[in-house]
Parts: structure tokens; C-alpha cells; sequence
């Protein structure tokens, strides 16, 4: 996925290599491309598409590219250093991802405070592991992995595990909509919007307290709910990883996100168009 | 409430079904049910601008920084680990 | 072969947000492929199905590769924009959305007439235009008993989407009131269908 290195409005970056190129009789080589012409950015959606001159023929692909190798490439490079004792690299580490931590630790215990203790555990636990790091996942899905353990151990340390098991009854709370904002079935439209929803100004989306919101509700979440927005869209990771590191099946994933969603933006419509932010 | 017709959806089966939408995880019959119930219905493309509107804020989520005294602890356990690793200079 | 596309304003896909590369002079666009969780394969239809996909523009699209024929619509590995249709522009759109309610109005007249309600009936045959419709059906939908009043309304909606120049929303009326007062699925469907040859006949395709 382009996200992580594109983000909606803006430009792909000059690292990207295509993984597919289209045209009747061309291979799909990269090494084929004989040179890229300006790239369109497409509002919104990780989909980009690149014009490529290939043997003469104009083609267009619409892609998906993976992450720049760069990036990778460098964080290999900082677990070597820090594997040699480089005490810069593992700072330039916890810089990058202990917020994410943080957020990753906070839908599992009750308190910031608690959630950095935990991001610290995990810390301490990735220097003993990091000769077992393989690089079979990403290094942030392990990270990840390692607070959703460090989490676990502490509440179960303090007599305190957060039920993350199926007795989680808050994550069948929040329909998606409220049922009165459509027409009953008396209605000749029936099932459609009675009470539509007003779209957003952009302004109003940009600004801090509406990120604050979202993460203020968020945080008022049931504790799965709050898990899984939390990894997929606020740290960005697959929906593939998020099952692994929860220990939940595809389908539910999705439910519980569902739900999650729903809720934020039912907290972002209320503020949004009720004389919250203009 | 279902649709009228079994090549239609209701906008409220719509919004039960936006995450799969968004997920890429509706078969094709749904997922063209989905797509042309939009092409008529605005209120529904608005719901949908503001699911992925959504995820984008949340997506903005600010980076808070360490406090100092976090970075401290952090370097102590650093420094203590690289120490007690055999084969180190101390 | 040649299958037809409708993109959102400057040749915007209307889902996939993706900007398509235009012809140049006659001469078709670069092929396009897509691959990706939401997109694969290129979508198109068959004047039989256009009536489910309207939007601002109408473009043919060339596609290649394999194609397969699903419920309204085809999916092709690669397309390509070969041209505009011209005659599909926001007069035509307000044109076809006219014909949707004024048919329906037929519909409802005949409705009307069979179930003993002359006068009802006279009334809403006399409207000239949508802007006439949407005035005497909302005087009249009340007074009219049972099915007859629902389709009433939706012929004042269907008027109404026209007034605003919907061929989307009207056309969706028309098939919604057909199937709501009686013809279920079948008769959506049917309506559909008419919609489409109205779009194909009047678009030359």
C-alpha cells in the first residue's frame, strides 16, 4: 500500500518502483520502463497511477507500490547498529515508534501512566530479543507484538488482565446508525435516509480539536474497538497483522473496526455539525 | 430494511456495509449493489466521504515526545543492557 | 471491444477516484490496468445497464485482455478511454430524468383512471412539465387512497429530481415506485430496461 509514504494531496515519492506495468505485448519487468513520466496523484485513496514510456508505447498503470526499500533498508541498518551497542540507534528507534507503543499499550491498560510503563517493559523486552528478530514481519508489526505482550503480562502481574477475551460484552454496543435517521417501514422509502448526514467543511477536519476529538473518543472506546482503530487506522498496519496481534479472525476485525468507526464519526458529526468547530 | 430489489440496497444496509466496502472484502454482487446505490444517492456518498474522512483524522494522530525523564529510563536500561552482553567493552 | 463508461466530472473515476489519461486527438488514451485490494480489473457496461451507473460523463472504453460479463456490468483487465459521448451532457441528463417522471406520471394516470378516480386522473394528465407535477401531486397524493397515493408521490419525486436536473435520482424513483406498488424486483428492472433503450436511442449508440 502507497500509505506511510504518500499521504492523500500530496506527490509519490521519486523511490517508487511499480509492480506492474499494462500494455499488450510488453513484459511486466520493471527494467522494461524506460522512464516515468509525471505521476498523477489521486485524491484520497492509496491508488496512484504512472505513465510509463515503454518501448516507444505510452502506458498507463494504476498501482500500488510497495514502501520505498529506503525506508526498510534503513531500519535494517539501525537494528545493526543497535545490535553493536549503538546507543544513538536505539534512541532514534524509540523516538520513531514509542508513541505508537503508547497508543498500542493504552487500549489494554486503564491509564497513560500505565500505558508508558508498559511501552518501557516493551522496550527492555526488544533489546533481549533483537538478536531473534528475524525480519520476517516488519519491524514495527513486531514491536507491536512485543507491547501486546508486555501489556498482557503486566495485567496479569497486577491481578489485572483486561479482558480481552470474548467476555469483552461493550463491543456489541453502537449500531452503526441510529435506526431513526431512516424511513420506517411505513415509509415508501423505506430503509433510505429521513435525517441525511450534512458533509464536513475541510477546514473544520484539519483543525487540532477535531484530532482531538477523534482521539478523545477514541479513547472512550470498548477496549477491542479501541485496539483495533487504533493499530489500523491510526498506526496504519494490515488488516492481516491486526488479527495476528489480537488473536482475532478476519471477520471479526472487521466488525469490531466497523463498529469503532462508527462510533468516531458519529462523535466527529455531532461536534462537526452542531456548532462544534465551523 | 432490505432493498426493493435484489440488484439494489438500502441506505441503511449501506452503512451497515461501508467497512466491508472499505476493506475490499464484499463479493462483487455486493459490492456493485453498493456502488450503484451511490450513483443515486448522495446522502450515502456524503456518509462515505466521512467514514474515510475518519480514518484520515485518525490518521493524523500526533506524535507526542518523550518526556525527559522517559528518555532517561530508557537510555539507563540501554546502557544496562549493553553492558551485561557478553563479549562488550565495558 | 467497446463498452461504455460514466466518470464523475474531468474523467474522475466515480469510485476509485482514479483520474483517467484522455484521449489525445482521436487517438485513444494509454491502456490502463488496475490490481488492488478494491480494484481489480477495469469496469465498464453495456448499453443495457446504464441506467445503474449514471453520472456526468459519458466515455466509450475499449477493453481487452479477458473480459467477464457479471451482473451489470463487465470487468476487463485492461481498458481505455476511445472517446467522449458527447450528446450525454446535463441537458440530455435533465431530458431522460423528464421522460422517467413523465412516464411514471402515464403509469399513475392509468393506475388512477382503472381505479375509478377520474377527476384524480385528469388532474395529473394535465401536468405539462415536471415543474406542474410537483405542484399537483402534492395536492392530489393525499386524497388518493391506498396504492395510488404512494405512486402519486413518487411521480411528484421523480418530478421533483428532474426539476434539479437528477437523471440519477429520477430514474431510481421511477424503478422504485414500480417495484414498491405492485411489480417487485421484476418491474424495477423493466423500468430499467426502458430507461436504457431511452439512453440508447437518444445517445446513438
Amino acid at each position: 500500500m502507497l500509505k506511510g509514504f504518500w499521504k492523500p494531496g500530496g506527490k509519490l515519492s521519486g523511490a517508487i518502483r511499480p509492480r506492474w506495468v499494462a500494455h499488450p505485448g510488453v513484459c511486466n519487468e520493471a527494467a522494461a520502463v524506460l522512464s516515468m513520466e509525471t505521476p498523477w496523484k489521486v485524491p484520497g485513496r492509496g491508488l496512484d497511477a504512472l505513465i510509463f514510456r515503454c518501448r516507444g508505447n505510452r502506458v498507463a498503470a494504476v498501482i500500488q507500490a510497495e514502501p520505498p526499500p529506503a525506508q526498510r533498508l534503513e531500519e535494517e541498518g539501525l537494528l545493526v547498529e543497535l545490535r553493536s551497542g549503538d546507543e544513538g540507534a536505539f534512541l532514534q528507534l524509540v523516538d520513531r515508534y514509542n508513541a505508537s507503543m503508547i497508543r498500542i499499550a493504552r487500549a489494554y491498560v486503564g491509564t497513560r501512566a500505565a500505558a508508558e510503563d508498559v511501552a518501557q517493559d516493551a522496550w527492555l523486552a526488544v533489546l533481549n530479543g533483537i538478536e531473534r528478530f528475524e525480519g520476517r514481519s516488519s519491524l514495527k508489526t513486531w514491536l507491536f507484538r512485543i507491547v501486546v505482550n508486555s501489556a498482557r503480562a503486566r495485567g496479569a502481574r497486577e491481578g489485572r488482565l483486561v479482558p480481552f477475551s470474548a467476555l469483552e460484552t461493550r463491543d456489541d454496543e453502537g449500531l452503526a446508525a441510529d435506526p431513526d435517521r431512516f424511513h420506517d417501514a411505513s415509509s415508501r422509502y423505506a430503509g433510505n435516509w429521513a435525517s441525511p448526514p450534512q458533509p464536513w467543511a475541510e477546514q473544520a477536519l484539519i483543525a487540532n480539536e477535531t484530532i482531538r476529538l477523534v482521539q478523545a473518543e477514541i479513547g472512550r472506546l470498548p477496549a477491542r474497538q479501541r485496539a483495533v482503530i487504533t493499530m489500523r487506522d491510526v498506526e496504519g498496519l494490515e488488516a492481516r497483522e491486526v488479527c495476528d496481534l489480537l488473536g482475532v479472525s478476519e471477520t471479526n476485525q472487521r466488525v469490531l473496526l466497523h463498529r469503532a468507526r462508527s462510533q468516531v464519526r458519529a462523535a466527529l458529526e455531532q461536534q462537526l455539525t452542531s456548532g462544534g468547530v465551523p | 430494511m432490505t432493498a426493493s430489489s435484489t440488484l439494489d440496497l438500502s441506505c441503511q444496509e449501506l452503512v451497515a456495509a461501508v467497512t466491508d466496502y472499505l476493506e475490499g472484502s464484499l463479493p462483487l454482487l455486493e459490492r456493485t449493489r453498493f456502488e450503484t446505490h451511490l450513483c443515486y444517492c448522495p446522502p450515502c456518498r456524503v456518509y462515505l466521504a466521512q467514514m474515510e474522512e475518519t480514518v484520515a483524522v485518525a490518521g493524523r494522530l500526533t506524535v507526542e515526545a518523550l518526556p525527559a525523564e522517559g528518555r532517561d529510563r530508557l537510555v539507563a536500561a540501554f546502557r544496562g543492557w549493553n553492558r551485561a552482553l557478553p563479549g562488550r567493552k565495558p | 471491444m467497446i463498452a461504455y463508461k460514466f466518470l464523475s466530472p474531468g474523467a474522475v473515476g466515480p469510485f476509485s477516484r482514479f483520474q483517467w489519461p484522455l484521449p489525445v486527438q482521436g487517438v485513444p488514451g494509454p491502456w490502463v490496468e488496475a490490481r488492488g485490494s478494491r480494484w481489480e480489473g477495469i469496469h465498464a457496461c453495456l448499453p443495457d445497464d446504464l441506467p445503474y451507473w449514471l453520472d456526468a460523463e459519458l466515455w466509450r472504453t475499449e477493453l481487452a485482455g479477458t473480459i467477464e460479463e457479471v451482473p451489470l456490468q463487465l470487468v476487463a483487465q485492461r481498458g481505455r478511454l476511445v472517446g467522449r459521448v458527447d450528446r450525454w451532457d446535463a441537458d440530455m441528463a435533465t431530458r431522460f430524468a423528464e421522460d422517467c417522471a413523465m412516464r411514471l406520471r402515464d403509469r399513475a394516470v392509468t393506475h388512477l383512471q382503472a381505479g375509478g378516480l377520474a377527476e384524480a386522473a385528469v388532474a395529473l394528465s394535465r401536468a405539462v412539465d415536471s415543474a406542474a407535477l410537483v405542484q399537483v401531486t402534492s395536492s392530489l397524493a393525499a386524497g388518493v387512497p391506498g396504492i395510488g397515493s404512494i405512486l402519486v408521490a413518487f411521480v411528484g419525486d421523480a418530478a421533483g429530481a428532474a426539476l434539479a436536473g437528477s437523471a440519477a435520482g429520477a430514474s431510481y424513483v421511477a424503478a422504485r415506485a414500480l417495484d414498491r406498488t405492485g411489480g417487485g424486483p421484476a418491474a424495477f428492472a423493466a423500468e430499467r430496461t426502458v430507461q436504457a433503450r431511452w439512453l440508447e436511442r437518444k445517445l446513438a449508440l
